[in-house]
């Protein structure tokens, strides 16, 4: 039960390898896109959504086109081949969370990302555990009776 | 990573001992599967922006077809991928209803056991190969063994076929329709389809037809049929006269048990007592209806009191006539209903949707092999070496023809009996058209690219013609003119459906002499006992026969799952001196079977029905292989109804049955009355609902609060809500051993309790998500808590598998996964990801559809409104034809669930123990006539 609770079983703040060094800072900060321009069903949709090679070549079709960093991504392009990213985020298969109704209801991408705008390589900053979710779902309700955010169902079905 | 714990143990400094305690901990926990580590799951982007956002759950209308006409669906994909098949509400031939063999055709996509390679003489070869093949035959006459099609295109390129080459066309139905075009021609010259609109029926007479749940129209006519069964002065009066109760029959008001060979008896007395009643009918001789009289004298009240019915409800009635009957039943079943005034009421007569194909059979294709004037057999989507009569050798005579290909989904028999062998396209994986029984015209587009390489009937006869265009472009370019963005967007080509001929019919001394030969021909044989032989409620006549979840649907009547019976009345049963699962041999002919008996009270007596589709000899379907016992062997000819003599083995039979006891013993679990009845005493299940002493706390039930309610009234026992709950919330099937000991998965039911008047109640039992569970407070480790909104949760992670919560429910609705019975082969493409596919060990029963509730919630917060009426449909409420089956929420108003709450009918199932269920149900009124 420790165990499971530590940074080393969930991988957070681990560094991940991922197909390109792609970098949120730069592009979130230096940049200005915002986290919807890529990510583009979060606010309604379960999933929030990657973004297809053909949106990236959007600006790399015209900007940093020669770059090494980016031949990946042109190599997706060129072939139609899908990149495959590693997840860092990640929650088990029986938890159904939906990025949408977060979003709705007004809870920033970094109550739970950390400040991804910040990060040159993205790390897991929370455990995205129950406990974890239960800490908001039950502030909101100000008890720890069930409740409609805290009954099983809410994510589990 | 054994770096890794070293640098981990330096850290913190642990012990060997608490190092070991933890690693075995966080072992376990991380192999039962928790949190996922970063960088542990891959995301795989698109490369190209899709057409539209991935993540929505899309609907696409489509089209299958069953006895040839066309079916308009929905489909359910997730990310392109389908995973439920529902009824269009548009398309006239479900209104949004579905049927059991509808919602199962999904299945049938993802099924490994599909034929997956072409074969020629048993080497894997290719469909183009094939093709090319076909595209080459030398000159001569080509057959084709084909189902019923109603297709354009089929038709178009037939005709084109048939304009460079001899072709002849074998049509292959078991349960033939074509009967009921011959009936047409014999009453009026020409084949015609009728039309029902049952809104506008008062009395409603089925000839041996299941005409609410197995024909095409089933679902709307079930539909249409259940706007006239509330229980006030419209209601309508259904009379069925049919040999063995089917599921129309099970909510008759009048039911008749009758031979399926003296139904034309029924016929003949019912028209010649509408000529006594002072209507026109055709003239028959009395030394005809004198006989009829003396084959079914205890029916003769019956059928009089339904003539004068008939006659006082002019233009109010409907005969409709199973297909398993005689064409000159049907044609009598047309002059009743000239004779009542009903053509251009309640029917109407149109132009037939099906193509006239010709009336060649097997006998003649044989007949062709054997003189040697055939270049080819092509035999697509059928499977008759199974279903062709035995005693005609189609197998054999297959082998001495120079080219059989077999387009099919499985390598079943036929497929073995062909020198080549393609796999055919599934529906949803090829375009094509078709035109519902009503002439409506319906594109089926396809959901998928198939997984391998498959062949549609339009690719075949393309093939045989030489066209090389694909499917797609052959259906397009058949209909030119019409909207083909909104013909796929809409699931149906508006305004095709055929209008309403004015036609009368003609009577002649040789339809007189055709009766007089039916009646002579159906006449009951000495020392013989009649057999009526009827495809399958579930499997067809053996057509799904590799659909599990068909092969595990109890029977409606029976119960039985995977496999069949001979269905025998009580006195015929013990005149052979035979009980339920005790074993007969039934011989007909060269043809025998051995099967086990089930008694059936109220089924007509000296005839066994026996339901075919089983019994295959079928090693590539495992599914299908050896269940239950071949029926088809005893047919010497197309006939259905033939006569057999039985003899008793001295050995049990087994029945498997999920459930043997249909009686109530005493309580009031299933209340009925009839509508007169209700008249006088409107509140008669007023004692089972309301207020019971409890001394748990009182449920909150402020803000959304979830409820069904459950019409018994009108619930048929089709069991299509059976096979959406399996579709919709990936439920296994357990296979016959596991149903035997009592391990069926269903999470909703059918009940069935035939009362001591023959009053039958069909009784969906889902989760009944009572307020005061008694599941909920036996659970030593709260995995089966109550939600807030009214729901009872099962939280598979908590399960640790006691089983108390099963053993305390009063329904008995709870699952338990005695076994891994989840699937990982290509059927689990099927699985809904919104649904946990659970594992061994747990217990699972209905959620209410709890993914359809949330994702509804979400999608109101999303879109910033409140959930409204009719946002939530729980999957058997939405596959339900009649409308039996209503959700909602306690507090909503205007409804029909919200009437149903108030409904004086309403009552709670096994109310006395106080467990205040969110399921209600409304009783059962029947409406038979007045009795002395």
């Amino acid at each position: 039960m420790i165990f499971i609770r530590m940074p080393y079983a969930s991988g957070r703040s681990d560094a991940v390898e991922q197909p390109i060094a792609f970098d949120h800072r730069h592009h979130v900060r230096d940049d200005g896109i915002d986290c919807v321009y890529c990510h583009d069903t979060v606010e309604t949709e379960a999933s929030a959504g990657m973004p297809p090679t053909e949106r990236c070549m959007g600006c790399h079709s015209q900007i940093w086109r020669e770059s090494p960093k980016l031949e990946p991504l042109r190599a997706s392009w060129r072939t139609k081949t899908p990149l495959r990213w590693r997840r860092i985020n990640a929650v088990p298969a029986y938890v159904y969370f939906h990025h949408g109704v977060h979003v709705q209801r007004g809870i920033a991408c970094d109550a739970c990302h950390g400040d991804v705008s910040g990060m040159p390589r993205v790390v897991r900053v929370r455990d995205l555990s129950m406990s974890f979710c239960l800490d908001c779902h039950r502030r909101e309700q100000g008890s720890r009776a069930i409740t409609r955010l805290t009954t099983c169902s809410a994510c589990h079905r | 990573m054994k770096d890794r714990l070293h640098s981990l143990f330096a850290r913190h400094e642990i012990s060997r001992r608490d190092a070991l305690k933890m690693i075995g901990g966080g072992i376990a926990a991380l192999s039962a599967g928790c949190m996922p580590r970063a960088g542990e799951q891959e995301i795989v982007a698109l490369v190209d922006e899709p057409e539209r956002r991935p993540g929505p759950t899309t609907r696409y209308a489509s089209t299958l077809a069953s006895g040839g006409f066309g079916i308009g669906i929905v489909v359910e994909t997730h990310d392109g991928r389908p995973i439920k098949i529902d009824g269009n509400a548009a398309h006239p031939a479900t209104l949004g209803g579905s049927s059991p063999w509808l919602q199962a055709r999904i299945l049938d996509l993802y099924d490994p056991q599909r034929s997956q390679a072409a074969r020629f003489q048993g080497e894997i070869t290719s469909w183009s190969t094939v093709a090319q093949r076909l595209r080459t035959l030398p000159d001569g006459p080509v057959w084709l063994v084909l189902p019923p099609q109603s297709s354009p295109s089929v038709a178009g390129l037939l005709a084109e076929v048939a304009s460079t080459r001899e072709l002849h066309v074998v049509t292959d139905a078991t349960l033939d329709h074509r009967a009921a075009y011959r009936g047409a021609s014999i009453a009026y010259g020409r084949a015609l389809e009728a039309q029902y609109d049952f809104t506008r029926a008062d009395t409603v007479v089925s000839l041996d037809a299941d005409w609410l749940s197995s024909m095409p129209m089933s679902a709307a006519w079930a539909r249409r049929a259940a706007l006239r069964r509330a229980p006030d002065a419209r209601m309508s009066r259904l009379w069925a006269l049919e040999p063995v109760q089917t599921a129309s029959g099970s909510i008759a008001d009048e039911r008749l048990a009758v031979r399926a060979s003296d139904i034309v008896c029924v016929a003949t007395i019912l028209l010649a007592d509408l000529a006594s009643q002072g209507l026109a009918v055709p003239p028959l001789p009395r030394e005809l209806v004198a006989r009829a009289r003396l084959r079914i004298p205890a029916h003769d009240a019956a059928i009089r009191a339904l003539a004068s019915e008939l006659a006082s409800r002019r233009g109010a009635g409907a005969i409709v006539t199973g297909d398993r009957q005689p064409a000159i039943v049907h044609a009598l079943g047309r002059w009743i209903d000239h004779a009542c005034g009903n053509i251009g009421g309640a029917v109407s007569l149109t132009a037939p949707a099906l193509l006239d194909t010709g009336g060649e059979t097997f006998v003649d294709l044989i007949a062709a092999i054997r003189t040697g004037g055939v270049a080819a057999v092509a035999i697509v989507d059928t499977n008759p070496v199974y279903t062709a009569p035995r005693a005609l050798g189609l197998g054999d005579a297959l082998a001495a023809a120079p080219f059989t290909l077999h387009v099919g989904l499985y390598a079943d028999q036929t497929a073995r009996a062909c020198h080549a062998h393609v796999p055919l396209a599934h529906e949803l994986e090829t375009w094509s058209d078709a035109r519902a029984w009503d002439g409506t015209l319906s594109i089926g587009q396809p959901l998928l690219r198939p997984r391998f390489e498959v062949a549609s009937l339009i690719d075949v006869l393309a093939a045989l013609h030489g066209d090389r265009r694909d499917a797609r472009e052959l259906v397009r370019a058949r209909h030119p003119t019409i909207d083909w963005t909104q013909a796929l967007r809409t699931g149906l080509v508006a305004g095709t459906a055929e209008a309403p001929l004015n036609i009368e019919p003609a009577w002649s001394d040789s339809i007189t002499a055709t009766l007089a030969n039916e009646l002579a021909r159906s006449a009951p044989m000495p020392a013989m006992i009649e057999v009526a032989l009827q495809p399958s409620p579930a499997i067809g006549d053996g057509r799904y026969a590799g659909n599990a979840w068909l092969q595990e649907l109890p029977h409606p009547i029976t119960k039985q799952t995977w496999g069949n019976a001979a269905l025998v009345g009580p006195a015929t049963a013990k005149r052979l001196g035979v009980n339920d699962e005790d074993t007969i041999v039934v011989e007909h002919g060269t043809g025998s079977t051995t099967l086990p008996v089930l008694v059936i009270p109220g089924a007509a007596e000296e005839t066994i029905t026996i339901e075919l589709g089983y019994g295959q000899q079928s090693p590539a379907i495992p599914i299908a292989d050896r269940v239950g016992s071949d029926a088809f062997v005893l047919r010497a000819d197309d006939a259905l109804v033939l006569q057999a003599s039985v003899r008793r083995l001295p050995r049990r039979g087994r029945v498997v049955r999920t459930q043997v006891v249909m009686d109530e013993h005493g309580t009031e679990v299933a209340p009925h009355i009839t509508l007169a009845e209700l008249v006088a005493n409107s509140d008669f299940v007023a004692h089972l609902r309301g207020e019971q002493p409890s001394l748990l706390p009182p449920q909150e039930r402020s803000g959304v609060q979830w409820g069904m309610s459950i019409d018994t009234s009108i619930c048929t026992g089709c069991s299509s809500c059976m096979i959406a709950c399996q579709a919709e919330n990936n439920i296994p099937t357990v296979g016959a051993e596991e149903v035997a000991r009592g391990r069926h998965m269903a999470w909703i039911r059918i009940d069935r309790y035939v009362h001591d008047d023959n009053t039958v109640v069909n009784e969906p039992m889902p989760c009944q998500h009572c307020e005061n569970a008694p599941c909920e407070y036996v659970c030593p480790v709260m995995a089966t808590t109550h939600s807030p909104d009214g729901l009872n949760e099962q939280v598979y992670n908590r399960c640790v598998g006691t089983r108390f919560c099963s053993n305390n429910c009063p329904y008995k609705v709870r699952r338990f996964n005695w076994l891994a019975y989840d699937d990982h082969s290509t059927r689990a493409l099927q699985y809904n990801p919104d649904v946990t596919v659970r594992t061994r060990g747990v217990m699972e029963k209905c959620t209410y559809c709890v993914q359809r509730i949330r994702r509804a919630e979400h999608t109101a917060i999303v879109e910033h409104r409140a959930l409204g009426p009719g946002d939530v449909v729980t999957a058997c409420q939405q596959a339900c034809p009649t409308g039996a089956i209503e959700f909602g929420q306690l507090s909503e108003s205007g409804t029909v669930f919200a009437a149903r709450r108030r409904d004086a009918r309403r009552f709670d199932v096994l109310h006395d123990l106080g467990t205040r269920p969110r399921t209600q149900y409304l009783a059962t009124i029947r409406n038979p006539r007045g009795r002395r």
